[in-house]
């Protein structure tokens, strides 16, 4: 861990709460940069698409004054092999990225995800090109698996087996 | 065409997060996805897609204002037609079809609709179904009435 990274763990507090009708309008209100705005709008579809499957649950990323981000994960559902988890919809807001959130974002996720107590593999997928992902990913100790034809990686995470 | 609204579900709500509105129109209402994803956390708001035909050519929201401290009173807040089925009058049956559904609960003394000022379709179709303009609030929102 680099030093900038030890002070951010520090000073920075980042907390996952579920997405309620309180804070659902500051989720609504989350701003990305440009180049990365497909992700603002899918943030409302992934809230959308959750609310008719059971077993995709949303998270509003927050720091200790309030929402800075979200991400949402899906436990298997009856297509899916059992055991298979995956983390999807991953942003924080551009006034806030930068301090680490993302990432521990993702390690809070993935502590939540293990209480499942059946997991075996935790997916992620972004654009090759996106090197922030790819990074946040990798320190968090996922594999890339390959590009799909749907032109994403996919790294996936599994669990120390001891 | 027969014009019918039908639940919104896990089956259609994708294609109906993919109607499209002219340019123009996209900043009048709030996208579908935000409307969904709002009224998955408010049971007040009723969700509708319409349908024309069988085909899906609409969206709309309405909610009992019953919650906010005023009993009788419905709102439809939300009312779109994708680009390629304006101008067929779908909004206004699937309107009339949405204000039947809300009469249906008995007891219902105002509907009220809002839009932006500027949206001239909007302001005359409420118009010529005899909404009555009231007042605009801080944001510009225009907000007619309909007393039953």
């Amino acid at each position: 861990m680099r030093p900038y990274q030890r002070f951010l763990r520090k000073w920075i507090t980042t907390n996952l709460h579920v997405v309620t009708k309180e804070n659902f309008a500051d989720i609504a209100e989350l701003e990305l940069h440009e180049h990365q705005q497909d992700h603002a709008a899918a943030t409302m579809y992934a809230i959308a698409e959750a609310s008719f499957h059971p077993n995709y649950h949303c998270r509003a990323i927050a720091d200790k004054d309030g929402v800075v981000g979200f991400l949402m994960y899906a436990a298997p559902g009856a297509e899916e092999d059992a055991g298979d988890y995956a983390i999807y919809h991953l942003m924080v807001d551009r006034r806030f990225q930068g301090r680490g959130h993302g990432r521990r974002a993702v390690e809070l996720a993935l502590n939540e995800i293990q209480k499942h107590g059946d997991v075996q593999r935790i997916w992620s997928s972004y654009r090759p090109d996106n090197a922030v992902a790819k990074e946040l990913y990798a320190a968090c100790g996922f594999s890339e698996a390959g590009v799909e034809e749907d032109g994403e990686m996919y790294a996936v995470w599994s669990p120390d087996p001891y | 065409m027969e014009i019918q609204l039908k639940s919104v579900t896990r089956q259609n709500f994708e294609d109906i997060t993919d109607l499209r509105l002219l340019n123009h129109q996209r900043d009048y209402l709030a996208s579908n996805a935000f409307s969904i994803a709002q009224a998955s956390f408010h049971p007040e708001m009723q969700t509708r897609a319409i349908y024309a035909g069988g085909e899906l050519v609409g969206f709309l929201l309405y909610v009992d204002l019953e919650m906010e401290g005023r009993p009788g009173e419905f709102a439809v807040w939300r009312l779109m037609v994708d680009l390629r089925h304006q101008g067929k009058g779908y909004g206004r049956q699937a309107l009339l079809m949405a204000m039947g559904e809300i009469r249906a609960r008995g007891g219902v003394r105002k509907i009220w609709i809002s839009y932006q000022p500027e949206n001239t379709k909007a302001k005359e179709l409420y118009a010529s179904m005899g909404f009555v303009e009231t007042e605009a609030d801080e944001d510009g929102e225009m907000y007619a009435v309909l007393e039953l």
